[in-house]
């Protein structure tokens, strides 16, 4: 890792007068230390938004209001998220390590970069670093994308907290000090065919001050499930967000996005289609799965991970709902 | 001079007489009979409080005045030549004091992503860092290999130019054997087994990475503190390598973050780390990072195992047939056969194991070498010969392990503590989408000592008693044992006792591999209290006015026997100690008598459940029970069971070296990527330690850090098929390839 | 043709070069000689400094850079 200057502002006003010259945002540094130590990026300056308190909150009303800095323990632990946000405090507590969720953010999450292991190691110069092979494609890709990815990257975005969100139309607030922005979370995220280089629409002066869910969605219930291969801080094979609002045994309204299966987190329209204004059962939720992975097109060594989608969106959607997955029969 | 003792020996309460021949200088040697104070007991670590304070420091903690901060530069290709360095930049920089390199010349040939190519000292970290990265190198890349199954082709790039193939000759066992007699004796079988196993590199991920700080105290003068399991090891590399009188090179290793072989002998690091000290007239600290750790100090090769198992109609096992290759990567070693030799009661034992050369990083020594690979292997081809029998896959073990009576008892109580006989005899039989299932599997392993391994007691007049030795405690508890050993002897407690250990100023003490540590000092240790207690008796005696042979050392005190009342206490008698101290030793002698039975056994059980519609497979509990001997500290005994059995899991289920197939390059050089068992799946683990007396040595103890990870994996395997009526016959067993395997059978997607 | 398992080189090396002395070493070498990793001293190295394979087989006299114990 290279020498850096350090910032520590104890406002977001403050916060822009660093922006600046190669200046990276720092919140709690679990994903940017790594890569610094990697050489993927070498920041002249480091500016820590950790000391900003006015950056942390949960706030409930009409909507739900996050601060960036609220750490994925905080969201786990919170007594707010109920309802259509249970999904948020499930995506939360699934990550990472108790350790690591303690300083770990909400925006820090959102804006972390593909773990690819070419992307990581400083011994790839892949197409997501300017070069002009994605080292994935025909290589070790038991872990990429089975969707979306024949752009010339095929990595998975990593983001739980983008995965729950997505099912709620979470909303990003964006300011860099003069004019403020507000983006849908669907729009934050690029996929490889619109840029290569990066995931999300921020620009390197630019600070997220605020993540929100609009509305209360009263009577919706939403679930998160993700399926690791080892139980110990493993990133997901698979994982799955899903909202849902019924009419009686009937499907309203749903969201199910899938995280971990294409390079940016994805709503599964195919899955909602099936399942909207239909009476769910096991067996609906079993073909909305199915659904699901028609538009699959796994990598040399990834199919696998179709058949885990297929479960996982499946039970997801049961535990949504409040039906027990097993008692569906295989 | 020599006396003879008559002594109970045997397997837990099953004992028989046996009488031994010691030498004079000897106690008579613990047996079946004996129940003693703390050895056998459970005993917490001497050091525990300085390990969970921090107060404890390790190599990697070691920063002397002036020291200066050494990293390797690494060719990040498989095979190249190194045609020329520029370091003019890096030299350049302010705060590098030397750059050296490996070769002496160049060209320099790499052989595999990660080689060390030249070494940097800085007064930083950083600066070092820096200071590689300003390097230019002059590759001229070649082709390279990487897997085995690539590398045994004909036209395969080769990994030494000199060889005409990258297979090193097949070494065949029995010498003269005849293939086709065994082809002609398992083709007569009633029953067969006819598979491939297959399992991967694990790579040598110890808490502690291999490293050095070198110190050269004047020009003929080398001292170092090493992360090593065998500080004479290191002291007597350097000592050969820079020429020098192993008198004048000292090695400390107080505290030590664990070691799995890797850290066995000489690393390149120890020899850059001194070079670069002597070159800069400074102490240098070169202490790898993880990714070296994967990439280079050594790991468990990998195999592909052909095995034919026959058996006649009764269940007794015909013949044994095993071809096995694998790589060691640049080195050799990828053997796997000593489990196909010594489990199974059968004449008819045929092997044959071919190293391949690849452009990787080399194999090393890994706790218990071939083994874990061997038994996951034969262990799982017995399990499917006794399903193909229609057989309880334990009796067809006790079968075929009849004569060993550890192996009889462990099977029994095992099979109790998992609830083997309450298992549902079918496979795959249980409804739903998770199944659950139990697997068994044997351990094997041998038991190894060394001699000449000297301690020195010193006991002074105040009552203090100091224990040294030279030996390492690489994390398995050995002080403390050492402690319980000299408080046994002399009736004291073993925090009484002041125990030294970890450097080459004591005497000599044995490496940590091969399980041998206890068996290797222990002997030694007791031998040494033994005499320090017969001068403290003696004095004693006369204090007390009754014959030595009267007298016993308890608690703290000097009794007389069958008259507890009358003492003195152990301080009082030490205060008459002519000239204020006295120091005795003990030496590491051969044994009484040579064991008929070489191996040590132990038995596995795992209990899984398997989601069919994941692939995730979920270990339950496992029960181990194991043969060590005579046991000395069951908590520590009990630790290694744990680790073992903890790195068994995470070797069946997780662990797993990827190297990129189209760069050679490690593409998980870290420990997120590269899978090891969390807290979060490790399951309950019950252990239970045989008591088997030998009295083949002062202390009867033999081994155990080694058996322990031996049979887990396939202990998983034979569960997960038990579980869903599919075997997995290859590590890791990951959901990619349980689906895999639940497919095949299926034909279905 | 049989394989030599034993060299008498004095720079090669394998973890048994640490045991002094070993009882039952026919026993253990017999067992597992297969499974041995072997360096060169002088390289510290599974290629030795003539730059080819160390390794008993290979390590005997008649190599440039062997030097015998005795
Ligand atoms: C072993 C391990 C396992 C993990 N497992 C999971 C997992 O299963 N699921 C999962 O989702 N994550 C997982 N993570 C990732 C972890 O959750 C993220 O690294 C973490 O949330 C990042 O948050 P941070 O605050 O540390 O971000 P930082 O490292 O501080 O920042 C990350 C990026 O976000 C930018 N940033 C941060 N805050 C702002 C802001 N307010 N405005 C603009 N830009 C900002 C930074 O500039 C930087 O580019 C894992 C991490 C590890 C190490």
């Amino acid at each position: 890792m290279r020498k850096f200057e350090y910032a520590m502002p104890r406002s977001v006003d403050e916060v822009f007068q660093y922006l600046e010259n190669n200046a990276a945002v720092k919140a709690g540094g679990i994903d940017l230390l790594d890569r610094m130590k990697e050489y993927e990026i070498s920041p002249g300056r480091l500016v820590n938004i950790n000391g900003i308190e006015a950056l942390r909150y949960i706030k409930n009303g009409n909507g739900l209001r996050l601060g960036p800095s609220v750490t994925l323990a905080e969201l786990a632990a919170s007594k707010k998220l109920t309802g259509a946000w249970r999904v948020i405090a499930l995506a939360a507590a699934g990550a990472a390590t108790p350790q690591i969720r303690n300083i770990a953010t909400l925006a820090g999450n959102l804006c972390q970069r593909p773990r690819c292991w070419y992307f990581r190691s400083a011994d790839f110069h892949c197409t997501r670093k300017g070069g002009d092979t994605c080292f994935a494609l025909d290589g070790e890709n038991q872990y990429h994308a089975i969707i979306g990815n024949s752009d010339g990257c095929v990595i998975v975005h990593p983001s739980a907290m983008a995965t729950a969100l997505l099912a709620l139309d979470a909303v990003i607030v964006i300011e860099n000090g003069k004019d403020s922005r507000t983006v849908a979370l669907a729009d934050f995220y690029m996929t490889p065919a619109q840029d290569i280089q990066r995931e999300t629409v921020l620009q390197a002066d630019e600070l997220i001050t605020e993540i929100s869910v609009p509305g209360t969605m009263q009577g919706w219930k939403s679930h998160y499930n993700k399926l690791k291969e080892k139980q110990a801080f493993d990133w997901p094979l698979a994982e799955v967000a899903v909202a849902l609002q019924m009419d009686g045994k009937r499907v309203k309204d749903v969201r199910v996005v899938l995280g971990a299966a294409a390079p940016v987190p994805m709503r599964s329209e195919l899955a909602e289609m099936v399942l909207k204004n239909s009476v769910l059962t096991h067996e609906l939720a079993r073909t909305a799965a199915g659904e699901a992975m028609e538009n699959a097109e796994p990598l040399s060594e990834n199919g696998y991970k179709v058949r885990i989608f297929k479960t996982m969106i499946y039970r997801t959607l049961c535990h949504a709902a409040g039906m027990d997955p097993f008692a569906g029969g295989v | 001079m020599s006396k003879k003792y008559k002594l109970k020996v045997g397997v837990q309460e099953n004992l028989r007489d046996l009488t031994v021949e010691v030498n004079d200088n000897q106690p008579r040697p613990w047996d079946g009979s004996d129940h003693l104070k703390y050895i056998g007991k459970e005993q917490t670590r001497i050091d525990g409080r300085e390990k969970v304070t921090g107060r404890a420091k390790y190599t990697f903690d070691r920063q002397l005045p002036g020291m200066l901060w050494a990293r390797f530069l690494r060719s990040p290709y498989p095979a190249a030549v190194v045609k020329s360095i520029d370091s003019s930049e890096a030299e350049k920089m302010p705060g590098v004091y030397a750059v050296i390199t490996v070769a002496e010349k160049l060209p320099m040939t790499i052989r595999f992503a990660g080689q060390e190519i030249l070494a940097v000292a800085a007064d930083s970290d950083c600066v070092a860092e820096e200071a590689v990265r300003r390097i230019q190198i002059e590759y001229d890349k070649k082709p390279f290999v990487v897997s085995a199954d690539e590398a045994r082709k004909a036209d395969a790039p080769r990994v030494y130019s000199g060889m005409n193939s990258n297979m090193r000759e097949t070494r065949i066992r029995p010498e003269d054997a005849r293939e086709s007699d065994y082809d002609r004796l398992l083709s007569g079988s009633h029953v067969r087994v006819d598979q491939t196993y297959r399992t991967q590199v694990q790579t040598h991920s110890a808490m502690e990475t291999h490293g050095i700080v070198a110190v050269w105290e004047d020009a003929r003068h080398l001292k170092a503190w090493a992360s090593t399991q065998g500080t004479f090891a290191v002291r007597n590399d350097l000592a050969d390598y820079f020429g020098l009188p192993k008198s004048n090179v000292r090695v400390i290793t107080e505290y030590m973050g664990g070691g799995f072989g890797a850290k066995l002998g000489g690393g390149i690091y120890y020899i850059m780390a001194a070079r670069l000290a002597k070159k800069t007239g400074k102490p240098v600290r070169l202490m790898l990072n993880r990714k070296e750790e994967h990439l280079s100090v050594g790991n468990r090769p990998d195999s592909v195992q052909h095995l034919q198992i026959g058996a006649d109609r009764n269940g007794k096992i015909t013949a044994i047939k095993l071809k096995s290759y694998g790589t060691a990567g640049i080195g050799t070693g990828a053997g796997t056969s000593g489990p196909a030799r010594n489990i199974y009661q059968t004449d008819n034992i045929y092997v044959a194991e071919t190293d391949v050369l690849t452009n990787a990083g080399p194999g090393a020594a890994f706790r218990a070498p071939g083994h874990p690979q061997g038994v996951f292997a034969l262990e799982q081809a017995i399990d499917e010969l006794a399903w193909k029998l229609k057989m309880d896959p334990l009796e067809f073990r006790r079968i075929n392990t009849a004569g060993d009576e550890r192996r009889r008892v462990e099977y029994r109580i095992g099979a109790g503590k998992i609830g083997w006989h309450k298992r549902n005899p079918k496979a795959g039989a249980d409804k739903g989408v998770i199944k659950r299932g139990l697997g068994v599997a044997n351990s094997v392993w041998y038991y190894i000592y060394g001699r000449g391994f000297v301690c020195s007691i010193q006991v002074h007049s105040d009552g203090s008693v100091l224990l040294t030795n030279g030996v390492q405690d690489i994390g398995g508890g050995i002080g403390t044992v050492m402690a319980m050993v000299v408080a046994e002897e002399l009736g004291l407690k073993p925090t009484d006792i002041e125990v030294k250990i970890g450097d080459t100023q004591y005497g000599l003490g044995p490496a940590s591999g091969g399980s041998q540590t206890t068996a290797g000092i222990t002997p030694a240790v007791r031998d040494a209290a033994w005499a320090a207690g017969q001068r403290v008796l003696k004095i004693a005696a006369d204090m007390m006015n009754e014959k030595i042979q009267n007298l016993e050392l308890a608690d703290g005190r000097i009794l007389v026997k069958n008259k507890k009342e009358k003492f003195i206490t152990w301080k009082k008698a030490c205060s008459k100690i002519p000239g204020d101290q006295f120091t005795v030793s003990g030496e590491r002698v051969k044994d009484n008598h040579g064991l008929q039975r070489r191996t040590i056994a132990g038995v596995q059980f795992a209990d899984v459940s398997v989601d069919i519609e994941t692939g995730v497979v979920t270990v339950n509990k496992i029960v181990a029970v194991h043969d060590c001997g005579r046991p000395m500290d069951r908590l520590t005994i009990r630790n290694q069971i744990n680790g073992g059995v903890i790195q068994g899991i995470s070797y069946a289920l997780f662990e797993n070296r990827i190297l990129d197939r189209n760069t050679g390059v490690m593409v998980n050089a870290n420990l997120e990527q590269y899978k090891i068992a969390g807290s979060v799946d490790v399951p309950q683990i019950e252990s239970v330690i045989l008591d088997v007396n030998e009295g083949q040595s002062s202390t009867g103890a033999i081994g155990i850090g080694e058996p322990a990870t031996v049979p887990t994996a396939a202990a998983i395997a034979n569960a997960v098929y038990h579980a869903i009526g599919v075997r997995v016959r290859e590590l890791p067993m990951t959901p990619q390839r349980i689906l895999a395997a639940l497919d095949q059978t299926k034909g279905v997607k | 043709m049989k394989t030599k398992t034993e060299s008498k080189c004095k720079y090669l090396r394998t973890k048994m070069s640490y045991v002094p002395d070993v009882d039952n070493s026919e026993f253990w070498r017999s067992t597992d000689s297969t499974t041995h990793a072997y360096w060169c001293l002088l390289t510290m190295q599974p290629a030795g400094p003539d730059d080819s394979l160390a390794a008993p087989p290979e390590c005997q006299p008649g190599r440039k850079c062997y030097d015998s114990k005795e």
